[in-house]
C-alpha cells in the first residue's frame, strides 16, 4: 500500500490550466523530487495535497482515504501531511519554542510539559536549541527554514512537503537546511520536495517528477530520469545548470 | 476682574467639579476605548465572514446577515455625529420610559446620564475599532495563517492564536490614536448631561461668570491629558518594538 496516491489530479485558476492530469504514488519513506521550470505548477501540487488549494478533480488517497472527498477533516489530514514554505511563515508574535508547541498543544492535545520536550528535542535535531527564546525576527533565513522544519517536525508528520525551502536563501544557508532534509531522509522521513537544488536533488531523491507546463512529463527512479532524459527535461537541466 | 484673578477664584471655589469632571473625561475616554476595542474586534471579524462553498443554506443566510448588520452599523455610527448619536440615544430612552437617573443609584457618582455616556461612546468608538482591527488584520501577511494552518490548526485557532495578536500589534499606534481622539471627543456628551470636564467648567462659566478663565482651565488639562497619554503611547511603542507581543510570556530555556 502506498502511503500517498495522486490520481489525475486538475487544477486552474481562472481558466488557466496549471494542473493538468498529474498522478504519481509515494511509497513510505521515499522521497520524490518534483522539479519545473516556474510556473510548472510544482507548488500547487504540494499545495493541494496539503489542501491549501482544493483541485478541480482527482483524487489524493492518502493511507487509502481520498482526502478531497467530503467529511473528510482537513485539519486532521493537516497535521498529518506537513508543509515547509519558501517563506518559512514562522509565527511572528512568538518565540521558536512557542513557534514549535503551538500546533502540538491545539492540535494533537499534547500537555505543555510534553509538547516543550518534544519542541527541545526537535530544536536540538536541527542544532538551534541555543535559540529556543528567539524571536524569528532575530534569525537568519537558515535558522528560520530550520525552525519551521523542527516546527513540523514535532507533529510527527507522515509526510514531510518541502516547498522550494531554500529558493530564499544564500548559498551558506542553503547548505545548512540541505544538511538537516538530507539527515531526515536518513531517518526515513516520508518527503515531496520541490526544489531548484538539482545537484541536492540528485542526492535526496529516490524518485523524480518533471513537470513541464503542469503535465507529467517524466516521473522515474531518479537515475534513471537523470541517466536518460527526456528532450524537455534536457533542456531544464541545461538552462538550470548554465 | 482681571483674568489671573478669575483664574484663582475659579481654583479654589469650583476644583472639586473639575476634579469630577477629569475623573469623568478619563473614565469615559478609557472604558470607551478598552470595550470599544473589545467590541471592534468582533466587529471586524463579522465584517469579513467570508461564506464558503461547501457551506449550508442556513449558514449562508446567518454569514450574509451577520455581514450586512457590521457593515451596516459601521456605516451609519461613522456617518453621523456623536453628538447626534448621544441625543437620540437619549430620547430614545426616554421615548420607552428609560430614565437613566433612576438606574443604579447611587452606583453611578457622577450622575446617571454617565452610564448613557459610557454606552454612547462605546458604541461609537466600537465602529471606528472595527476599521482600525479590519486594517491591522489586513497588515498580516497570509504566510501566517498558511503557516498555521498547514500545521493542522483550524482557522479560528490561527485567527485567536496567531493573526489576530499580530493584527493588535500592527494596531497599536492607530488604538492610541482612538483614545487621544476620545480624550477630546467625549466633551460632546455634555449635551445630554454626562459630567465631564467640559460640563464642569460650563457649569463653573455660568455661576461664576468667569467664561474666559474657566475654559482656559479645562483646555489646559485636555492638553495635560493628551500629551501625556501620548507620552504613555510612546514609551509602550518602544517597549514592544521588534520583539514582545500580546499574548507572549518570555520562557527561559536550559541549554
Amino acid at each position: 500500500m502506498s502511503i500517498l496516491e495522486v490520481k489525475n489530479l486538475r487544477k486552474s485558476f481562472d481558466g488557466e490550466i496549471v494542473l493538468d492530469d498529474v498522478s504519481f504514488t509515494l511509497e513510505k519513506g521515499e522521497c520524490l523530487v518534483i522539479l519545473g521550470n516556474s510556473g510548472s505548477g510544482k507548488s500547487t501540487c504540494l499545495r493541494c495535497i496539503n489542501l491549501l488549494e482544493h483541485p478541480d478533480s482527482g483524487e489524493i488517497l492518502f493511507n487509502d482515504e481520498n482526502i478531497l472527498s467530503r467529511g473528510v477533516n482537513e485539519n486532521t489530514v493537516r497535521s498529518k501531511i506537513n508543509m515547509v514554505f519558501q517563506s518559512f511563515n514562522l509565527f511572528a508574535n512568538m518565540s521558536v519554542l512557542s513557534n514549535c508547541m503551538l500546533a502540538q498543544r491545539k492540535v494533537l492535545k499534547r500537555s505543555k510539559s510534553e509538547a516543550r520536550e518534544i519542541a527541545l528535542a526537535n530544536l536540538r535535531k536541527v542544532g538551534l536549541l541555543d535559540k529556543a527564546d528567539a524571536f524569528p525576527s532575530s534569525l537568519s533565513g537558515g535558522q528560520k527554514q530550520r525552525v519551521a522544519i523542527a516546527r513540523s517536525l514535532c507533529m510527527n508528520p507522515e509526510i514531510l512537503l518541502f516547498d522550494e525551502p531554500t529558493s530564499a536563501l544564500d548559498p551558506m544557508m542553503v547548505a545548512e537546511v540541505c544538511n538537516v532534509m538530507a539527515n531526515l531522509r536518513k531517518e526515513g522521513v516520508t518527503m515531496i520536495l520541490v526544489t531548484h537544488q538539482i545537484d541536492f536533488a540528485k542526492k535526496i531523491a529516490s524518485k523524480t517528477m518533471f513537470l513541464y507546463s503542469g503535465k507529467v512529463d517524466c516521473l522515474d527512479e531518479t537515475s534513471k530520469v537523470f541517466s536518460s532524459p527526456t528532450a524537455k527535461f534536457a533542456e531544464f537541466l541545461a538552462a538550470e545548470t548554465k | 476682574m482681571n483674568l489671573g484673578e478669575d483664574l484663582s477664584r475659579l481654583l479654589s471655589t469650583y476644583w472639586s467639579q473639575f476634579l469630577l469632571g477629569l475623573a469623568g473625561t478619563l473614565v469615559l475616554s478609557i472604558v470607551g476605548t478598552g470595550v470599544g476595542l473589545f467590541l471592534g474586534v468582533f466587529l471586524a471579524l463579522g465584517k469579513r465572514w467570508k461564506v464558503k462553498d461547501g457551506d449550508p443554506i442556513p449558514l449562508r443566510v446567518g454569514k450574509y446577515a451577520v455581514r450586512g448588520l457590521c457593515v451596516g452599523y459601521s456605516a451609519v455610527i461613522r456617518g453621523t455625529p456623536m453628538m447626534v448619536q448621544a441625543l437620540l440615544f437619549k430620547y430614545g430612552c426616554m421615548a420607552m420610559g428609560l430614565n437613566w437617573n433612576n438606574v443604579l443609584p447611587g452606583i453611578d457618582v457622577f450622575n446617571g446620564w454617565m452610564i448613557a455616556g459610557l454606552i454612547v461612546i462605546t458604541l461609537n468608538t466600537t465602529a471606528y475599532m472595527g476599521e482600525v482591527v479590519s486594517s491591522g488584520l489586513n497588515g498580516v501577511d497570509r504566510g501566517q495563517e498558511e503557516g498555521a494552518r498547514s500545521l493542522g490548526l483550524s482557522s479560528s485557532q490561527a485567527l485567536w492564536s496567531v493573526i489576530l495578536p499580530q493584527a493588535l500589534r500592527n494596531a497599536i499606534p492607530t488604538i492610541g490614536n482612538e483614545w487621544i481622539v476620545n480624550i477630546k471627543d467625549s466633551s460632546v456628551l455634555n449635551v445630554i448631561g454626562v459630567a465631564e470636564l467640559y460640563f464642569a467648567a460650563y457649569n463653573a462659566a455660568n455661576d461664576s461668570y468667569a467664561f474666559m478663565a474657566s475654559y482656559l482651565i479645562i483646555a489646559a488639562i485636555y492638553l495635560i491629558l493628551t500629551l501625556v497619554s501620548n507620552l504613555v503611547l510612546k514609551l509602550i511603542g518602544i517597549k514592544l518594538e521588534g520583539k514582545a507581543i500580546f499574548g507572549f510570556r518570555k520562557r527561559r530555556v536550559a541549554v
